[in-house]
């Protein structure tokens, strides 16, 4: 049962627009909770409209939250009321600039909020079901859902090809072990005994839980290859960001885009560096505003720097480091970053180690370390993962989320078996959770295997 | 036959085991002039392995057997000489009950509660074959000739069809040790293209208590406050005896080694599928080199029995290997082998040729439950027994069949893992098999099913009355505790300190304070003067409060996959469905939508390798159908 398919009366959610960097992306969301769902994800700038009753068919401008209820972006939302709208039912999208990482927040709030993840060619099937389409396009949609659940399936498969069906081999493993062991104890108690927690939650620990957290770190460094960036620079007044902004601007000579669009006052603009594509924008643009720093504290900065994927801390390499920079140092010191001390074209005022490892010494004005600065951006980005070949898959939304939820399962379950009274069978809906997701991602839908896995290791019946 | 015997029934049930009393019994109580048929009606209700009734899982469909109106609940209490709950340091949900019976009194009620049932004719002899009219069942062909009409026919057949018997090398034909087989139903089913596999099953020898020695070793009582199947017995009838506990040793161990060859299992004499949750003696020894020492339970088969069944053991080795065996057990020492172990293969169909309501898709009007649709266990019959039972009634009466689904019942799981996946080795419960295992408990099984047992008609009005205040009392309880606040007072903190539980900060409801570890409701009477009626509240029904208290957040998440569960099960798929003209489905997933034709959406979902896409795919082929029905 890893899959609920597509049951109706519920709500849906997806990106419906695919988009690269800086393009509009739509995240629609479709079923009797988009309303509800709205209110969580959008708050509407003209405080006369609430945002859990958007009028229908109009433009709204608002600010994208996060999960948390934290302000995303800018964006649009539109409303359609049943049955105007593509599916019939009650429609909500909300159109944004922000880019793929943008629009997964937005995905992971909507999920957060009571949506599901809609199956391929859900938003279709819908349509049609609902009177939409005509008769005859019912094989065409049939075809639509095959397309793209195939597409999807060759898309996993390359991706499991790549190396995940071994890495993953072992967690499926030894999830079913566990599983095995727990649901032993209870169902043959006098043939099995007890099982002793410590070894299955070690287990758990070492060959579950930690691969699995390694393999969506990975991938959050890989995915900058297909989706790009966000690189903030970070540094007191005066340090030359501006400069040095232009300077990246114009040492590849690779504008992609301008973003327009927004109203906000942030300056972003794209670059490719080291090979990747960077959206780079000043603290400005996350409403870091000079001398905030030192206001807000650590967490509050390092709350705003957490939506970047890079923090580009630029000092003045030609004056003594001030309290402000060190702020700005502190503030950093939890998040990927590159430090540029800038203004190498003056005598060095400090030595790079005094500011941290890996600073480069740069100069905006004359040009000298910028190629190194991009090239060590790009490093930090992608942390050494090579550009995925063309056709190899990196890991999708769905296989990163499933990934995810796997390992948290499998923390519950390990906390569980630590327990000094393992309660097992709460412990097995843990487990189960845990391979029903990893269910999603290697395709193995095997409820049996736990059985299986009872006879091969435990010597049970009377 | 006699003027009183009827030469037309509604309902002849074939086979008189656990399958076939609960079948009977089910049908004729709902109405239905029912025929029990049996090859030997002395052994009506038999136990042919061992004298126990439960066990995980097991436990729990036999509590739904007695919440529908069902017997076996019933028939065990009243025979029982031991019971004991397992897994009691596990979460209630896992608890199980388990029973020692009485070999000779277990059936002899069985076959005394039949005889006495209204509407409810026996017939002792051998059932040769089915009648079928126009591609129905309409009747059965006794050994003594001519025909018996039905509108409906359950097969029960257990281990009878073409069954053989193992001992060592040497075999003999019979259903069970001293009955002869049914060869002729079986080689009918074959000629109706149904498809006829083959499994094996095991028990072991029996042993005369008188040459046991018994008192050296460590004994296994039963519990000191025994809970009953049936939720209208509050303690047991019979006197209750204690079991045994011995083990292998090396030397059993050495003796199986150095006979393997003359194991038939090993000698490749037996080709029929054992189950690996029942393995016999020889296949723990070859399978787990590295234990040194398997448990052994010597259980008394019953009050005046002379004979010991030794649970654990099952073996087919040859009897003089046997007899040498048992002797290498401690207590066992000059043990004498009354009736050696023995493995039997039989005749099973496959069920997935049934609807969920037990009824062949091949043949409308014959039903089949128990062994024949390859489960294992007294429980696991009875139950399909009851549910085919109540089916076939149903059907001669011109009703809607009833399905009982996944999330309302370890019955539901059983019958819809049997018709939907199949199964190549004899089949038992577990409660891992069970998706809505922290719902589906043995406390609450009157709760979840006696309102569906009184719809159908088999509770009657003490049963639903005694339900209905029980019932009533739980929900008054469950409310009370939504309801009372119980604030952080003096008194109350220090009520709380005597009981060992932390302070409280704040206000909280009753319901907060009860979910602590270590509280009971008794203890909680005691904190406000609003609580105080909870102190007098049945023990069954306290404990039914109590451990929804505790699993009220997973039933909660549990209520929302059922939701989610439900909606797939209620989209009907039609009968006459032809997957092979859908376009959009994969050739493996027609094929095996074919050979199970699912009932409803959500049963084709578990079909392995039907995927998500494909089940869109269905629903837009019942959408057009919906739009543009099909010509008539």
């Amino acid at each position: 049962m890893h899959s609920d398919g597509y049951i109706q009366g519920d709500t849906i959610a997806a990106i419906a627009t695919a988009s690269g960097p800086g393009g509009i992306g739509i995240l629609r969301v479709s079923g009797p909770g988009a309303r509800a769902a709205a209110a969580r994800l959008f708050r509407p700038l003209d405080g006369g409209v609430s945002p859990g009753d958007l009028p229908p068919r109009r433009l709204v401008l608002g600010r994208a939250l996060d999960a948390a209820g934290r302000e995303l972006d800018q964006v649009l939302a539109v409303f359609f009321a049943a049955p105007h709208s593509y599916t019939t039912e009650d429609v909500v999208e909300i159109q944004s600039h922000g880019g793929p990482a943008v629009l997964k927040e937005l995905l992971q709030a909507a999920l957060g909020a009571g949506c599901r993840l809609a199956g391929p060619g859900e938003f279709t099937l819908r349509a049609y079901l609902g009177g939409r389409l005509e008769l005859s396009q019912a094989e065409a949609v049939a075809q639509l859902i095959n397309a793209n659940s195939g597409a999807e399936a060759r898309l996993a498969l390359a991706g499991l090809a790549g190396g995940l069906a071994q890495r993953l081999a072992p967690v499926r493993d030894a999830l079913t072990k566990a599983a095995a062991a727990v649901e032993a104890a209870i169902d043959f108690p006098e043939e099995a005994g007890e099982i002793a927690g410590p070894p299955v939650a070690d287990s758990l620990r070492s060959v579950v839980i930690g691969p699995l957290e390694k393999l969506v770190a990975e991938r959050a460094a890989r995915r900058v290859w297909r989706e790009g960036a966000l690189v903030v620079l970070c540094g007191r007044p005066n340090v030359g960001k501006s400069s040095l902004f232009n300077a990246l601007l114009g040492q590849e000579r690779a504008i992609v885009t301008s973003i327009a669009g927004t109203t906000r006052d942030a300056i972003e603009e794209a670059a490719l560096l080291g090979g990747v594509v960077c959206r780079l924008t000043d603290t400005a643009g996350l409403g870091l505003e000079p001398g905030e720093l030192e206001e807000l504290g650590r967490a509050a900065a390092r709350e705003r720097l957490g939506s970047a994927d890079l923090a580009l801390v630029v000092l003045d390499g030609g004056a003594e480091l001030s309290d402000e920079d060190r702020a700005v140092l502190a503030a950093t010191s939890g998040v990927a970053r590159v430090i540029a001390a800038n203004k190498s074209d003056l005598d060095p005022a400090w030595t790079l180690n005094q500011a941290g490892e890996g600073a480069l010494r740069v100069s905006a004005k004359t040009g000298a370390g910028l190629a190194e600065l991009a090239a060590a951006i790009g490093a930090a980005l992608t942390q050494g993962q090579a550009e995925p070949a063309p056709g190899e898959a990196v890991a999708s939304q769905r296989q990163a989320e499933a990934l995810g939820a796997c390992a948290q399962a499998a923390a519950r379950a390990m906390n569980g078996m630590e327990a000094e009274n393992p309660a097992m069978e709460l412990i097995s809906v843990d487990l189960a959770e845990a391979l029903a997701n990893l269910g999603l991602v290697d395709g193995i839908d095997a409820p049996e295997a736990v059985i299986e896995a009872i006879f091969d290791e435990f010597c049970v019946g009377k | 036959m006699s003027a009183l015997f009827p030469d037309s029934f509604d309902v002849v049930v074939v086979g008189a085991g656990h399958a076939g009393c609960e079948a009977a019994l089910a049908a004729a109580r709902l109405g239905a002039r029912c025929l029990l048929a049996t090859i030997n009606l002395e052994h009506i209700a038999a136990l042919s392995c061992n004298p126990a009734v439960g066990g995980l899982a097991k436990g729990h469909l036999v509590k739904e057997i007695d919440a529908l109106g069902g017997e076996m609940g019933l028939n065990t209490d009243a025979t029982g000489i031991q019971f004991r709950l397992l897994n009691q340091g596990k979460g209630p949900a896992v608890w199980s009950s388990r029973a020692q019976v009485d070999i000779d009194r277990y059936p002899a009620r069985m076959a005394r509660v039949c005889a006495a049932q209204a509407n409810l004719w026996l017939l002792d002899d051998e059932v040769k074959g089915l009648v079928v009219e126009q591609g129905r069942v309409a009747g059965i062909r006794p050994g003594r000739g001519g025909e018996i009409k039905a509108r409906s026919v359950i097969l029960t057949t257990g281990t009878f069809l073409r069954g053989v018997i193992h001992v060592g090398l040497n075999q003999t034909r019979g259903g069970r040790y001293g009955d002869p087989p049914a060869d002729a139903l079986s080689r009918q089913l074959k000629e109706l293209g149904f498809n006829v596999g083959r499994l094996k099953t095991g028990t072991t020898p029996r042993l005369d208590a008188a040459s046991l020695d018994l008192a050296g070793l460590p004994e296994q009582p039963g519990d000191h406050n025994p809970r009953m199947f049936s939720f209208l017995n509050k303690q047991p009838v019979l006197p209750q005896r204690v079991c045994w506990l011995s083990h292998t040793t090396e030397a059993t161990h050495e003796l199986i080694r150095d006979n393997l060859d003359q194991a038939p299992m090993y000698a490749g004499v037996i080709t029929g599928v054992g189950a690996r949750y029942c393995p016999s003696l020889e296949d723990k020894v070859v399978r787990f080199p590295d234990k040194s020492s398997h448990q052994v339970f010597l259980e008394p088969q019953g009050l005046d029995s002379p004979l010991i069944y030794p649970n654990g053991i099952p073996t087919s080795l040859p009897a003089e290997v046997q007899a040498k065996m048992v002797r290498t057990l401690p207590g066992c020492e000059r043990a004498e082998i009354v009736r050696p172990g023995y493995a039997i293969e039989y005749d099973y169909c496959d069920p997935r040729d049934l609807t969920p309501w037990l009824e062949s898709k091949r043949l409308g009007g014959l039903f089949m439950a128990g062994q024949i649709n390859g489960t294992s266990g007294y429980e696991e019959a009875g139950a399909q027994g009851l549910w085919a039972g109540i089916n076939a009634a149903r059907l001669a009466r011109g009703q809607e069949p009833v399905v009982l689904d996944r999330s309302r019942a370890y019955l539901g799981v059983l019958i819809d893992d049997l018709v939907t996946k199949g199964t190549k080795e004899p089949y038992r419960m577990f409660t891992s098999r069970a998706e809505f295992r922290l719902t589906l408990r043995e406390d609450n099984a009157d709760l979840r099913l006696t309102p569906l047992g009184r719809e159908l008609g088999l509770v009657d009005d003490a049963r639903w009355a005694d339900f209905s205040a029980k019932r009533e009392r739980v929900e008054r309880a469950l409310e009370l505790l939504a309801q009372v606040r119980l604030n952080p007072t003096g008194e109350t903190n220090g009520r709380l300190a005597e009981l060992g539980s932390a302070s409280l900060r704040r206000p909280h409801t009753a319901e907060e304070v009860l979910r602590r570890p270590g509280m009971n409701l008794a203890a909680l009477a005691t904190l406000h003067p609003a609580l105080e009626e909870l102190a007098g509240l049945e023990p069954e029904a306290a404990e039914q409060v109590e451990i929804k208290t505790v699993y009220a957040g997973y039933e909660q998440r549990e209520r929302e996959q059922v939701e989610r569960f439900r909606a797939k099960e209620a989209v009907p798929l039609p009968p006459d469905l032809d997957y092979q003209d859908i376009e959009g489905l994969s050739h493996e997933v027609k094929q095996k939508l074919s050979q199970v034709r699912p009932a409803s959406l959500g049963q084709a979902a578990r079909i392995s390798g039907v995927t998500p896409a494909a089940l869109a795919v269905l629903q837009l082929v019942l959408h057009r159908r919906e739009q543009a029905p099909p010509p008539e």
